[in-house]
């Protein structure tokens, strides 16, 4: 059972070593094998993820095994289910890519691999240990991914921007963790009925169970900004833009959905049992009560700020990268709301966002391999030229809008659901407010692409754009589920709820 | 009578130490003292030892020449030439270069000097003649090293010289690619004895010497051990028809005798090393311990010697070529069989 | 016991505030020195103290494992990358330094460097206000922790050596192997981001021109 629930993580890296040394012998064209390995791997690993899917379902995966090192509960295996998938839809937009720009294949590879492994163990455990080496992990393939464009200045500079910020939040999070193991009196977090009882029994004078609650408050608010910088919150996003401009788009298209919901894993994992559990008492229990309000600040800034510098962008790698901001500014609402309803909702909403985010980097990625260019402005006409391609990007972004009956606005109205309840409806209205502004800068493109004629023919890139099997693959599975979560709303809200009740 | 004097000594040596143990200050200072009479001997030790060291160079070359080597400052066989030579250089006026950066340049040489003095505290040379047996020495031995790297680099910048760049250079490029051989080949020995004491492994080698069960490690230690010496095949930092002089070329007077100093101390130390490790240190029968440690390590000084004078020394592309694509692979076959071996065993 | 007594128990103690206040100085030195070379010998310094500090605590391996890689493999690299690079590239304006403190050099706008330096000004301020706020919230919060006093090596009397190996190979084993794989991650992409295109995976027409000069474009470095 131990082995059956690190399956995937064994896979993954077996295949991420195996694509190394394939890469020594492959030369020429045959390089796309080393992508296609991956693909294998990262499909056997997504197998063995599902084959868990139905106990996960019934909620009988539970313990932490290696000595409390790995989890395999509920949560753990939505989120491994998750990661491979967008692993594997990556990896399928990226082969053309790499071959076209000429990156190096295995390297590639084998990096988005380790990226895919480090995330599921950030999910995949509940001690800090693991959690930051899993972050480290997925950091340090993301720093090297961002730079694999040599020729490319810009991809350079993405690089090194995307590395001092993460370093500089890697070191921030350490800090946070060494206090937070300090005020726990150990790395392995406690769930969320296991605090609660620890608190309560505490109170304010003996205290064994939490030594220090005071410490703790201290370490989350650093975890939180360092968290902040990982998934791009407002006061800590401004390298977001400039690396996701610079990078490869399908590094890109990985950063937007898979670092970030694997850090926001983290964030659920680390935070959840603190902001569920019954209220302490004291002045140590008063700070760990501030947490929610945090999260609501942070909410309200990254929502607005990230749809209002949207709105001016005219690249639509930068447009997508203030969009992505301001969806985790959306999914903050859920950790502000601090009921479990609002954890299951901000899980939800993360398996929606990759699905329809990695939709609209498809089609980006489709156009750019047939060489039109990633300002807004090359859009135009692009319903004449590439009416399937247009149609795509139209789906994925009423996703992204959220309107029905996609899945987009069923994560957006489960997040409003949790807010009003929690009787933070002003939160749920501002949230409506920035969804209304959001919908500025999505039709420009739409507008682009529909209403304005095509330029003088010839002038750009003209012809029809014919999608290569692997690209039209992944963006059918990303458009086939952006319905498909919409449509099955309720079973995955259900075992989104299960999965975070463990938490 | 040796026996008897150092059975005296020993019970002197106790009753003090029975004494001041009685209070935390007197502890303290009889430590401390204690400390110092080791420093001294240790220091005494290595600086007779250099001595004779270059000396026995010169002779040796000389040999190994066809020439006789030097022969007129004392007799018989210049005996005494390495005394003038340590007066001469003594007396020698102190350059500091203008163009040098003056902390650097003055530091280095007391870095290196340290470093070297550092790895001695862990060089068995009896059962209990070690000034420290400390339980992680080989991880300590290396550690120690490290300081060495930072000095060569300290001096070359310094210095402001491209030669002594260039040999600075060299020299911590070839110090951090052998290191990494040197510590896995020395991971075998420490896998059969099961323990990181220096003087444990000696003890470890009653029956067998290490040398015989670890020949693919002792040669990479072995390799790796030129470059940590900077000694011919390995010399690249202080090439002669290269670099005229290497890291040190600006040094001179004091500061030079320094780096001349440690780097014959260096020798010796690591000669004493390979030989605890690889040779069963100062076990042997018949004569005293102290003898067969001193025996075994001239006895490998004279190899280091032997090879030095024979060999030509390598381009700067196969010394780093060499390092990573043989030395270190074979280091990791090398631990993984002795690895395999212990638990089977 | 006498007062000399006192003093030597003190000894350990005092040998922290000695080993702290060199650790913190050689830290704000790299930060202030105005030579590259000297920041990386400071931190050098500082990594040294910390080694220190681990053995006033018995932590003896991990002195020498902090030695070995921070002043070994950590530093060298570092001093090594500062001498193979342009320096004259690395000092870059003489003034450039400070936040805003790059565009104070233009003599026409002598207002508007006024300004600049002003703003500068008022945000190390405002950065070192923070500093302090935080620092006196981390150290009340941890002087009211009350956290337990635990000397590194356990009372069994084992060598530290012999308890982390046994702990990092059963209870911290998944670590360990994940650790490995940050470091091959890391060492691939070094690697791949450092190289030199081979001819192959080149980057087209400009790897026919000459490796030379792609090699200069790169900032290639044979030493």
């Amino acid at each position: 059972m131990e082995w059956n629930l690190v399956l995937p993580e064994l896979i993954v890296t077996g295949t991420g070593l195996g694509v190394l040394l394939l890469d020594l012998f492959l030369t020429g064209g045959g390089r796309r094998a080393a992508g296609y390995t991956g693909l294998a791997g990262l499909a056997a690993a997504l197998v063995a993820a599902l084959r868990l899917m139905p106990a996960a379902g019934r909620g009988e995966l539970a313990g932490p095994f290696w000595q409390g090192m790995v989890v395999g509960d509920q949560f753990a295996v939505l989120f491994k289910v998750l990661f491979l998938a967008v692993g594997l839809v990556v990896l399928m937009l990226a082969v053309d890519f790499v071959e076209r720009r000429r990156m190096p294949a295995g390297e590639f590879t084998a990096l988005i691999l380790f990226a895919v492994l480090g995330m599921m163990l950030m999910a995949g455990s509940r001690d800090l240990i693991v959690i930051y080496l899993g972050l480290e992990t997925t950091a340090v393939a993301s720093y090297v991914l961002a730079g694999l464009l040599r020729d490319d200045v810009r991809s350079g500079e993405a690089a090194i921007k995307y590395f001092l910020t993460g370093a500089l939040a890697s070191a921030v999070i350490l800090f946070g963790m060494s206090l937070v193991f300090g005020g726990l009196g150990s790395t392995g977090l406690p769930n969320a009925s296991a605090l609660a009882e620890a608190l309560a029994g505490a109170g304010p004078s003996a205290a064994p169970a939490v030594p220090s609650p005071l410490l703790l408050a201290v370490g989350l608010v650093l975890l939180v900004a360092g968290f902040g910088f990982k998934v791009a919150l407002v006061p800590f996003h401004f390298w977001a833009p400039d690396a996701y401009e610079g990078a490869p788009t399908p590094v890109t298209a990985f950063f937007s959905v898979g670092p970030k919901a694997a850090a926001f894993a983290a964030i659920l994992r680390v935070f959840a049992p603190f902001l569920v559990m019954v209220p302490v008492s004291g002045v140590e229990g008063k700070a760990l009560a501030l947490l929610p309000s945090i999260f609501a600040v942070l909410a309200v800034l990254t929502m607005t700020v990230g749809n209002l510098v949207a709105l001016v962008q005219r690249n639509i790698k930068r447009m997508l990268a203030y969009s992505s901001i301001a969806h985790a500014g959306y999914i903050l609402v859920g950790l502000a709301v601090a009921t479990p309803r609002g954890l299951a909702a901000v899980t939800y909403y993360l398996l929606a966002y990759a699905a329809m985010n990695l939709g609209a980097f498809a089609v980006v990625i489709w156009l750019n391999n047939h060489g039109t260019g990633d300002e807004v402005d090359d859009y135009v006409g692009l319903s004449q030229r590439a009416p399937l391609a247009a149609a795509a990007l139209v789906v994925a972004f009423i996703s992204l809008i959220g309107i029905p009956p996609t899945a987009g606005f069923f994560g957006k109205f489960y997040l409003f659901m949790a807010a009003v309840e929690a009787n933070m409806a002003w939160l749920a209205v501002l949230m409506v407010v920035n969804t209304a502004i959001s919908v500025g800068y999505y039709y420009a493109v739409v507008r682009n692409m529909y209403l304005q004629p095509a330029a003088e023919p010839g002038a750009r890139a003209a012809g029809p754009v014919p999608a290569t099997p692997l690209v039209g693959t992944a963006l059918s599975v990303t458009l086939v589920a952006v319905l498909a979560l919409g449509l099955l709303f309720e079973p995955l809200a259900r075992l989104a709820g299960l999965a975070c009740g463990g938490l | 009578m040796p026996a008897d004097l150092g059975a005296f000594l020993q019970g002197v040596f106790d009753q003090v130490h029975l004494w001041a143990s009685q209070s935390p200050f007197w502890s303290a200072l009889f430590t401390l003292g204690w400390g110092i009479v080791k420093v001294v001997l240790v220091l005494g030790f290595i600086i007779v030892n250099v001595l004779v060291l270059v000396w026995l160079e010169r002779k040796f070359s000389g040999r190994v020449q066809s020439r006789l080597g030097p022969m007129r400052v004392g007799r018989p066989h210049g005996w005494a030439q390495t005394i003038a030579d340590m007066i001469k250089l003594l007396g020698k006026e102190d350059i500091v270069p203008r163009a040098a950066d003056k902390a650097l340049f003055v530091i280095a040489p007391v870095v290196i000097f340290t470093a070297t003095m550092l790895v001695y505290v862990v060089v068995p040379m009896g059962p209990r003649a070690i000034v420290s047996d400390l339980n992680i020495g080989v991880l300590y031995l290396a550690a120690a090293a490290s300081f060495t790297v930072i000095s060569v680099l300290m001096a070359g910048w310094g210095s402001s010289s491209k030669w002594s760049l260039l040999g600075a250079l060299r020299g911590a490029a070839m110090l951090v690619s052998y290191e990494v051989p040197m510590v896995l080949a020395v991971m075998g020995v420490v896998l059969l004895s099961g323990t990181l004491s220096t003087n444990a492994i000696v003890k470890s080698q009653s029956g067998l010497w290490y040398i015989l069960v670890q020949p693919i490690g002792f040669l990479v230690f072995l390799a790796a051990l030129f470059a940590e010496l900077n000694r011919v095949p390995f010399d690249l930092a202080e090439a002669e028809s290269e670099l005229v002089s290497g890291f040190n070329i600006e040094y001179s007077g004091l500061r030079f005798a320094f780096f001349f100093l440690a780097e014959y101390a260096n020798l010796l130390a690591l000669s004493a090393i390979a030989v605890t490790l690889y040779f069963g240190g100062w076990q042997g029968p018949f004569l005293p311990p102290f003898v067969w440690f001193m025996l075994k390590t001239y006895g490998f000084i004279i190899l280091v010697m032997w090879i030095r004078w024979t060999l030509p020394r390598v381009r700067v592309d196969q010394l780093l070529e060499f390092g990573w694509k043989v030395l270190l692979p074979a280091a990791l076959v090398n631990l993984a069989v002795t690895g395999v071996y212990v638990l089977l065993t | 016991m006498s007062i000399l007594d006192r003093l030597v128990l003190f000894l350990p103690t005092l040998g922290f505030f000695v080993l702290g206040t060199v650790i913190l100085v050689s830290a704000w030195m790299v930060g202030q020195v105005r030579r590259i070379t000297h920041a990386a010998f400071f931190m050098v310094l500082a990594f040294t103290g910390v080694a220190g500090v681990f053995v006033l605590l018995g932590a003896d391996f991990l002195a020498g494992s902090q030695v070995l890689v921070y002043v070994g493999a950590i530093a060298v690299m570092f001093l090594f990358a500062i001498m193979v690079s342009d320096l004259k590239e690395l000092s870059g304006p003489a003034a450039g330094s400070g936040p805003g403190g790059s565009g104070s050099r233009a003599p026409e706008g002598d207002g508007e460097a006024a300004a600049a330096r002003t703003a500068a000004r008022a945000w190390v301020l405002l950065a070192g206000l923070v500093a302090v706020a935080f620092a006196g919230i981390v150290l009340a919060a941890v002087a009211k922790a009350g956290l337990p006093e635990v000397s590194v090596p356990a009372a069994s009397g084992e060598p530290t050596t012999v308890l982390i190996g046994r702990e990092l190979f059963t209870k911290f084993l998944v670590p360990f192997e994940v650790a490995s794989v940050v470091l091959l991650a890391a060492l691939v992409g070094a690697i791949v981001l450092a190289a030199r295109e081979d001819k192959d995976r080149g980057l087209g027409e400009e790897a026919d021109s000459g490796a030379g000069a792609a090699g200069r474009r790169n900032g290639g470095v044979t030493a």
